[in-house]
C-alpha cells in the first residue's frame, strides 16, 4: 500500500466523520418546535454529500484491495473526532484518548504492511 | 371527583431492565449484521467490475453497474435506520463500542466468502485497532455529543 492510497482512504474517513457529524445535527434541529426545515434540509443534504463521497471512494477501494485490508482503516473514524474536536474545539486529549490513539495507528500500520 | 385521565401512549411504563437490555442488544447485533451484509455484496460488485474502464480511478463509479450493489446500499440504509432506532435507546458509547464488532466479523466474512487470507500480522493489527477502539469509544462519544451542541 503506498503513500497516495493511504492518503485517499484517511481522507475517506474524514468524509465520512464530517457527513455523520453533519446528519446528527441535522436530527438534533428535528426535536425543536417549530422545526427549522431549511436549516434541517440543508444539513442533511450536506451530509448526504460528504457521505456519498466517501461510499465512492469506499468502492473504489474495494475493486482493487482486499476487503479485510481496507476495513480496519474504519477505525480511524474515531481518531480523526477526537483530533478534529482538539483542534477546532480546543478540547484536550486525555491520556485514556492518546493510549486508544496509539493502539490504532500501531494496527493499522501493521494492516498496511501486511 | 376526579375525571378519569385519557391513555396516553407517550407515557407508557418503561419495560423491565432484562426486557430492554435484549431488545438493545438485539437490535445492536441486527445492526452490526446488517452492516457486515452489505460490505460483503459491496465487495462482491466491486470484484465483478473492477476492470471496467473509469476516468475517475479511485472513485468505484464503475461499481453500479453491479447487480450486487444496489442490495448492498439497500441493507446498509436499513441498517442506518435500525442504528438510528438504536440510539433511541442506548447511549451512544456503548453502540459505539458494541459496533466495532464488525473489526472481527469482517475479516472474517471475507475469508469465508472471498477467500482472503489473512496473515497474522493483519489479525494483529485488526486486534490492535480494536482494542484502540474501546479504549477511546467513551471520550469519542463525549466529544461527538459537544460537537453537536457546539455546530
Amino acid at each position: 500500500m503506498n503513500a497516495f492510497i493511504l492518503f485517499l482512504i484517511i481522507l475517506s474517513q474524514f468524509f465520512m466523520v464530517g457527513g455523520q457529524l453533519l446528519i446528527k445535527h441535522a436530527m438534533n434541529f428535528t426535536n425543536l418546535n417549530p422545526k427549522p426545515w431549511p436549516k434541517i434540509v440543508g444539513l442533511f443534504a450536506a451530509g448526504i454529500g460528504s457521505m456519498t463521497v466517501c461510499f465512492f471512494m469506499w468502492l473504489g477501494f474495494l475493486q482493487k484491495l482486499q476487503l479485510s485490508h481496507v476495513f480496519p482503516f474504519e477505525g480511524l473514524s474515531p481518531v480523526i473526532l477526537v483530533f478534529g474536536a482538539s483542534f477546532f474545539l480546543k478540547e484536550k486529549i486525555d491520556r485514556q484518548c492518546w493510549m486508544g490513539i496509539g493502539l490504532i495507528s500501531i494496527g493499522i500500520a501493521l494492516v498496511s504492511m501486511s | 371527583m376526579n375525571q378519569p385521565s385519557e391513555p396516553n401512549p407517550g407515557n407508557r411504563p418503561a419495560p423491565p431492565l432484562w426486557q430492554w437490555t435484549v431488545r438493545a442488544f438485539a437490535g445492536l447485533m441486527l445492526t452490526a449484521l446488517l452492516a457486515a451484509a452489505s460490505e460483503m455484496f459491496f465487495k462482491k460488485g466491486a470484484m465483478e467490475t473492477k476492470d471496467l474502464p473509469c476516468a475517475l480511478t479511485w472513485l468505484g463509479f464503475t461499481a453500479l453497474q453491479s447487480w450486487w450493489v444496489w442490495p448492498g446500499m439497500l441493507i446498509q440504509i436499513l441498517g442506518m435506520a435500525s442504528y438510528a432506532a438504536v440510539l433511541r435507546k442506548i447511549p451512544l458509547y456503548i453502540a459505539f463500542s458494541f459496533m466495532s464488532i464488525l473489526h472481527v466479523m469482517i475479516p472474517i466474512g471475507a475469508r469465508i466468502f472471498f477467500d482472503e487470507r489473512i496473515s497474522s500480522r493483519r489479525w494483529g493489527g485488526i486486534v490492535l485497532v480494536l482494542a484502540g477502539i474501546w479504549i477511546i469509544a467513551k471520550p469519542a462519544s463525549r466529544i461527538e455529543a459537544d460537537v453537536k451542541r457546539e455546530i
